[in-house]
């Protein structure tokens, strides 16, 4: 036999409800905000309002979401040409848990060039490829995985767990690369010809197989 | 892994709902924090932190509170963790019960639980016997029972490991249970 539980929500609620009987309505607050949280939380609605992000704490998931540095790109970073490169640079807000990182500059609306890596760890091969508004390159030998996913910047935002893990930031090629890691993934993150790159590895991939693989990206 | 992850999200509900949620209840967390901080500033902080934090990982629970008083009281309980958290409280504010002693109380299904609870005693017996749990173990039930979070969902909202959230679920009951016990004999007195 069931219970019919709706005696303990009741009581729940009621009791819940007392704790914050105190708080006026909102119409019987007179509280002023300050610019700068309206321009802070304007920002968050609008990027809600284009819901080009949506955050999960989903396992199964292995695009995880980190940060991201400012990248003024060089002649000889990677293998593009230096005509006019686009020059992206993020600015942050920090939160209890996390930092939001948010994208300003020669930012992309789409992806008119497609990057890959060149140099794997020995036995990874490309078994996938994932197109939509971000395009997500796998690589697999047989037991791990490696993702690269490339997305415009254009409507992105991003956010660096600061709780369960440690990053590092590093210059590869000239390029800034924050490396977060945890005890199951490093996750390289940084801005190349106005993208913002992700590249997701099992933890045990080291650190200088990771570097050698990002400056392989064409 | 706990690590947060992106993809995009379509539906344009989703999106006016975020912004109804936040021109409703905005002044209301703002109030609630400032006369816990004491500080315009921090308490506006403390607001943007609960909308970004939804925004960003709690989204797909915010959009399934239909009832207005349990998203009003959602969204206070997540002002006041975090405020308490900002103030570098003792955030889960221990409750007066000696854990050893709840321990020590008898276990109880979920059945038992909820038959104790739904059909023994009358409804105000039942509130009296919740407003006087501790607020660790209040928060606990109710996030499980009225908002049905799962116990890693709660472990999330109450910042804490999924481990000391169990605990807190199965000693909350069993305390509600023992007050339930004490308001029937109560009763029986009367």
């Amino acid at each position: 036999m069931t219970t019919d539980n709706s005696v303990l929500q009741n009581a729940l609620r009621e009791a819940v409800c007392t704790e914050f009987a105190a708080v006026p309505t909102e119409e019987e607050i007179d509280f002023s905000f300050s610019a700068r949280f309206e321009q802070r939380l304007a920002k968050i609605v609008r990027m809600q309002k284009k819901s080009y992000w949506k955050l999960v704490n989903t396992a199964s998931k292995r695009v995880a979401l980190v940060c991201l540095s400012v990248l003024v790109l060089s002649a000889s970073a990677m293998s593009v040409k230096a005509v006019r490169e686009p020059i992206v640079a993020f600015f942050k807000e920090i939160c209890e848990g996390f930092n939001a990182y948010f994208f300003k500059g020669d930012l992309t609306e789409t992806i008119t060039r497609e990057y890959r890596i060149t140099r794997l760890p020995e036995g990874y091969v490309q078994t996938g490829q994932m197109d939509g508004a971000s395009l997500s390159t796998v690589y697999e030998n047989g037991e791990d995985q490696i993702d690269l996913m490339q997305a415009p910047t254009k409507h992105m935002g991003f956010v660096l767990d600061n709780e369960h893990g440690t990053v590092t930031s590093l210059s590869i090629n000239g390029i800034p690369v924050d490396l977060y890691e945890n005890e199951d993934y490093k996750i390289a993150v940084w801005t190349y010809d106005g993208y913002f790159f992700q590249l997701t590895c099992p933890e045990k991939i080291d650190t200088a197989t990771v570097q050698d693989m990002i400056a392989s990206i064409r | 892994m706990l690590a947060l992850c992106m993809t995009y999200l379509d539906a344009q509900d989703d999106k006016r709902r975020f912004e109804e949620i936040y021109l409703a209840y905005r002044k209301q967390m703002a109030a609630l924090a400032t006369s816990m901080l004491h500080n315009a500033e921090d308490a506006q902080d403390v607001v943007a932190d609960v909308f970004l934090r939804i925004a960003q990982r709690r989204w797909e629970v915010v959009r399934d509170i239909e009832d207005p008083t349990d998203l009003r009281n959602y969204l206070l309980k997540a002002t006041k963790h975090t405020a308490l958290n900002k103030l570098k409280a003792d955030k889960r504010a221990r409750p007066v019960e000696s854990v050893d002693e709840i321990d020590r109380l008898p276990d109880c299904s979920e059945a038992e639980f909820l038959d104790a609870v739904c059909n023994r005693l009358a409804y105000r017996e039942v509130v009296r016997a919740i407003s006087s749990l501790g607020e660790t173990y209040r928060d606990a039930l109710y996030y499980r029972y009225v908002l049905e979070l799962s116990a890693p969902q709660i472990a999330e909202e109450l910042g804490q490991s999924l481990a000391a959230t169990k605990k807190q679920l199965v000693r909350g009951k069993k305390l509600l249970l023992n007050l339930l016990a004490e308001e029937a004999e109560h009763h029986d007195d009367r």
